[in-house]
């Protein structure tokens, strides 16, 4: 097999690529073009990264990791500092079949040695059209289909989906408050199991594999409780409009109380064992630096941004659920850099298990889910003695109930930061038009960033640092 | 000087000995190989609750030989793009040296009072080692640099980027604390006053005190384990293959019982610097008799030494994370080197000075002294350094505001 | 020279396994090459460009460093078997070429020879780089209710939840001279 260089890539001047993940027009001439040529052309079109030669001066100084757009000549200026020989940098991919790129993200990197000198995320390899598919399914489905986005933290897919829903039929004040902190308990269950697993993949990605095990392990106590309390360990369609699946299983405060008492004790030998030793400093401190003003311009949100020193979560800032009764502190960073994020990941799981343990002690009694036949189906003791409930039943689950007209946006502070859900709804019962506002995908943004004069390693370290998931990034 | 099987000249019954030698030299790597596999994944499943392999055979023992014989058993590829004569040899590259290294390495043999480690076989004299070439550790130094040669040519032959990096890390890292790893035996060979395996464990026997891993101050066995360490490519100095970063590095394009020869010589380089480490710095197979023949607790000494070491290699393994590439390279030449060095130099001068009738104590003063003097310059060429390399550096986020204004950061 | 067969006769097994096992696997593998199992592994994508012809210099630099100090060791070998026998000497010989070397060391540590780490200040600059620093000094706490409803310092959220609009909007148009370059965030 040949594999000819592509010389005719797209000129630079022809047309703009614009941000990662966005087609774009020249493509698909493009790809039918090397297709001929070449049968496994896993050729990208514009997203890939060309040659310091072939582009403008704007996507160089963006791959070089520069925060704010410029003009071209404005670029040119600037870039012709960052200009520099080829000769001994070599671009590689790095992604979508490699074992630290959480899953299936792409990056191409120019390497000189082993430094970093440009990279470019290229994203859509776990496209699944969720979005797309959410215009097919009821409101009532709506909640599995979204669900399965971020899937380390699914409750607040189905969170903010259910919320977004509610919110456009006007019944986000009935709401029973056992419910609603039912919602917020196990979404702080669901973020401290995110969490896990990003400290179990960050130690991974840093080649220490005892930690990778122990994270997973810690959550999987986690999963379990999920398991009992929805039926399924991912995915659970919990969260649903109008309340939630079921009521908690008996029992559940001792179930927690135990898995938190023991979680708590392993955070501290972790703390030992992983962070607190010199290897885990050196490897970690000081790489991927991103400072506050970069990290706002860039829309990077979640731990990333918090790591930064910007005190910005929704849970304070915008509190929705019943946040503004409970209490825990926002964690923020100092430096910005992979240790920093890491540690207020890992300050965060100590805060949610905070506020979970005051959702076990205020945990109103009272319905879980709004008694509104239009909404949510009646209790099941009622459709053996009731024809109307029986009814009712099965036109929610074949029909779904319609949503009045109208557009809303609701966003919730998910482990990966402010994930939003923009639904318009054209009084149907199928959403007209959703759209996701992904945490990871604005964070992946600042990977070019973050990763500028880093070694390969860092690059490694920093991609788990921000800790991604492709699903919700593609949707 | 030598194996004194070869005093009496060539003949067939020599030759013989030396063909049983070798082929028992062959199987013990062999099946300790087998057994280390089974070994590290055990332990390294214990460490980390989990159950490990425990299909093929009794507890799992056998599935190293299932994994050996499922490899044979696979598609052999080589990539369009690579160096087919090189890419072929480079398997044999790293092999070779393996097997070759423990020739040298005594397993037994009683080293106390009159004897001196000979055994008598067919009414020839001889050493329970493989082979006592008088240049003994330098033939040790000399495989591990020929061991270096097989993975960067693998990675380099392959004509792919991913093993290629590998191979450039090799290069560069391995080369490196094979100097750490020189220094830190020639305080062995002062203290020994011979570079023939052999002799040196002759000259440790007796008690602990006079293993060199006390005699020589345990700095040259910190220096050699580290070393050892780095240049067996085992966590947390397994930068050359780092699936994390490189994917597996210098094999990333070898399959099949071509991929499965790499991993064997590794295993088997594991057990070997174990071995070396044990001769070296442990006394190797010395250690007390209470009851039956010495010579079978001088197998079981070496044994339980050996199976420490690999222990080790394992614990280090699931404890700690990798290394960076500079920060190995920081590690090797901005400490291990200045450090082995000096305590050479301190070694030898403390032994000059005995002979001579100096005083101890000031010859470690002066030394000392030389100490503060040197590692002042050290860290002042360090110093001189990075302020070099700032002047060169990429501003910082928040340090330069023109800069920030105009968007490069 | 005798003492040097075992090792040609250990030479001749080892290769003689390594040649039998890839002899047995190439009679006992299947061998069906097509040209997606041949290319060269690139993450899954079909590499589009030459491996680089060359590599940074200083990957070569540490090789011939390394001469430098192989052939210091291999003059150390002779002198550790032998040092009795040149006694005080033998020593001062040693420390003088030593000395000799070392020197060299360090100038080439001082001209950065030995350093590869990237070129990046930040690494050694304001305490990011601490093995004090653990994953909990490095972070601060901002208390979710007080300032919601204390009101005695003003939010710090909403200050920076105006300056993010102001950067967003500055970024639109390259500039940023709204934004606030002040890290430091009021607790």
């Amino acid at each position: 097999m040949t594999t000819t260089p592509h010389t005719h890539a797209p000129d630079a001047g022809d047309v703009e690529p614009d941000r990662a993940g966005e087609p774009d027009g020249q493509r698909t001439v493009d790809e039918t073009d090397v297709t001929v040529m070449d049968p496994y052309a896993t050729y990208e079109g514009a997203q890939e990264m060309r040659s310091r030669s072939e582009i403008s001066a704007t996507e160089l100084l963006r791959e070089s990791g520069a925060v704010l757009r410029l003009s071209e000549a404005a670029a040119a200026e600037l870039s012709e500092a960052t200009a520099g020989s080829e000769d001994e940098t070599m671009i590689i991919n790095m992604g979508p079949q490699h074992p630290s790129t959480h899953g299936v993200l792409r990056l191409m990197l120019e390497l000189k040695g082993e430094e970093v000198l440009r990279t470019k995320p290229i994203i859509g390899y776990l496209h699944t059209g969720m979005e797309k598919t959410a215009e097919e399914l009821t409101y009532l489905q709506g909640t599995t289909n979204t669900t399965r986005m971020d899937y380390l933290s699914p409750m607040f897919n189905e969170l903010v989906f259910a919320l977004a829903t509610e919110e456009l039929l006007g019944v986000a004040d009935e709401m029973p408050a056992r419910a609603t902190w039912i919602r917020m308990f196990m979404c702080e269950l669901n973020r401290i199991a995110s969490h896990l697993l990003f400290f179990a993949t960050n130690g991974m990605d840093m080649a220490s594999t005892t930690s990778m095990i122990f994270g997973i392990r810690e959550r999987d106590a986690l999963l379990r409780f999920f398991e009992q309390v929805s039926g399924l360990r991912m995915n659970h369609n919990y969260i649903r409009v109008g309340g939630v699946a079921a009521d908690l299983p008996d029992g559940w405060q001792e179930g927690v109380s135990a898995i938190l008492d023991t979680l708590e004790r392993k955070l501290v030998e972790h703390d030992e064992l992983f962070s607190g030793q010199p290897i885990w400093h050196g490897r970690s401190q000081g790489v991927g630096i991103i400072g506050p003003e970069a990290a706002v311009a860039l829309g990077a949100t979640g731990p990333t941004l918090r790591a930064t020193g910007v005190p910005w979560d929704l849970r304070r800032d915008d509190p929705y659920l019943a946040y503004d009764e409970v209490d825990f502190d926002v964690i923020v960073g100092t430096h910005g850099d992979t240790f920093d994020r890491y540690a207020v990941r890992m300050s965060e799981i100590r805060e949610s298990i905070r506020i979970a343990r005051q959702c076990i002690e205020g945990m109103p009694a009272g319905d879980w889910r709004i008694q509104d036949k239009k909404v949510t189906p009646p209790p099941r003791a009622r459709i053996d003695e009731s024809m109307e409930a029986l009814i009712h039943h099965f036109k929610i689950f074949t029909e779904g109930f319609r949503v009045p007209e109208g557009e809303v946006y609701v966003a919730v502070e998910s482990p990966r930061g402010e994930l939003g859900c923009y639904l318009v709804s054209d009084g149907s019962a199928k959403p007209y038009r959703m759209h996701i506002r992904g945490p990871s995908f604005v964070n992946i943004q600042t990977l070019p960033h973050l990763m500028k004069g880093g070694l390969m390693a860092d690059a490694v370290a920093v991609i788990s640092s921000i800790d991604p998931v492709m699903g919700e990034v593609d949707r | 000087m030598g194996d004194p099987v070869f005093n009496g000249g060539l003949d067939l019954g020599v030759l013989g000995i030396v063909a049983v030698k070798a082929l028992i030299g062959f199987t013990f790597v062999m099946v300790g190989v087998i057994f280390m596999i089974w070994f590290e994944r055990k332990i390294i499943a214990d460490m980390q609750s989990r159950v490990g392999p425990d299909r093929a055979g009794k507890w799992g023992l056998l599935q190293t030989l299932a994994d050996g014989i499922k490899l044979i058993f696979k598609e052999d590829l080589s990539p369009d793009r690579s160096d087919r004569l090189v890419y072929r040899l480079a398997p044999y590259l790293s092999v070779a040296p393996a097997f070759l290294t423990f020739t040298i390495v005594p397993i037994g043999g009683v080293f106390r009072g009159d004897d001196d480690g000979t055994l008598r076989v067919l009414g020839n004299d001889t050493f329970l080692q493989v082979a006592d070439p008088p240049v003994g550790v330098l033939f040790l130094l000399a495989m591990s640099a020929v061991a270096v040669y097989g993975i960067m040519l693998a990675g380099w032959s392959s004509g792919s980027k991913y093993p290629l990096l590998g191979s450039v890390r090799a290069s560069a890292s391995m080369v490196s604390y094979e100097a750490a790893l020189g220094l830190s035996v020639v305080a062995v060979v002062l203290l020994s006053g011979s570079l023939s395996t052999h002799e040196i464990v002759s000259s440790q026997a007796g008690s602990v005190l006079d293993w060199n891993i006390v005699r020589t101050g345990f700095v040259p066995f910190v220096v050699f384990l580290i070393a050892a360490t780095a240049e067996l490519n085992r966590p947390p100095f397994d930068l050359v293959e780092a699936e994390q970063e490189i994917v597996g590095g210098f094999h990333t394009e070898y399959s099949s019982i071509r991929f499965g020869m790499f991993f064997l010589a590794e295993f088997m380089n594991t057990i070997t610097m174990s071995a070396i480490m044990v001769t070296l710095f442990l006394g190797g197979p010395d250690g007390p008799a209470p009851i039956g023949p010495p010579l079978l607790w001088s197998f079981f000494w070496f044994t339980i030494k050996l199976l420490a070491f690999l222990f080790l290699f394992v614990w280090l393994r699931a404890a700690l994370p990798r290394f960076r590439y500079d920060q190995l390279m920081d590690l090797g030449w901005k400490q291990l080197i200045p450090l082995s060095l000096g305590w050479l130099l301190l070694l030898g001068a403390i032994q000059i000075g005995r002979d001579e009738g100096w005083n101890v104590v000031v010859v470690v003063l002066v030394g000392f002294g030389i100490a503060v003097v040197a590692a002042g310059g050290l860290l002042g060429a360090i110093r001189v350094a990075d302020r070099r390399r700032d002047a060169f550096a990429e501003p910082l986020p928040n340090e330069s505001a023109e800069l920030t204004d105009a968007g490069v950061r | 020279m005798d003492d040097y067969l075992p090792l040609v006769v250990m030479f001749v097994l080892a290769v003689g396994f390594v040649l039998l096992s890839i002899a047995s696997s190439k009679l006992l593998a299947p061998s069906r090459p097509t040209s997606a199992k041949d290319a060269p592994y690139e993450s899954g994508i079909v590499p589009t460009r030459d491996n680089p012809e060359r590599f940074p210099v200083t990957f070569y630099l540490v090789a011939m460093i390394f001469i430098v100090f192989d052939i210091e060791i291999i003059f150390l070998y002779p002198w550790a078997v032998i040092y009795r026998e040149l006694g005080a000497f033998g020593l001062v010989e040693m420390l003088v070429f030593s000395v000799a070397v070392f020197v060299a060391f360090v100038y080439l540590i001082s001209n950065g020879a030995l350093d590869w780490g990237p070129l990046r200040r930040s690494r050694r600059l304001d305490g990011t780089l601490d093995g004090n620093r653990t994953s909990s000094s490095t972070i601060r706490r901002i208390p979710s209710r007080t300032q919601v409803e204390g009101e005695a310092a003003p939010p710090a959220a909403r200050e920076e939840g105006a300056s993010r609009e102001a950067v967003a909007a500055g970024a639109a148009v390259g500039s940023t001279s709204e934004a606030s370059t002040s890290t430091e965030v009021p607790v």
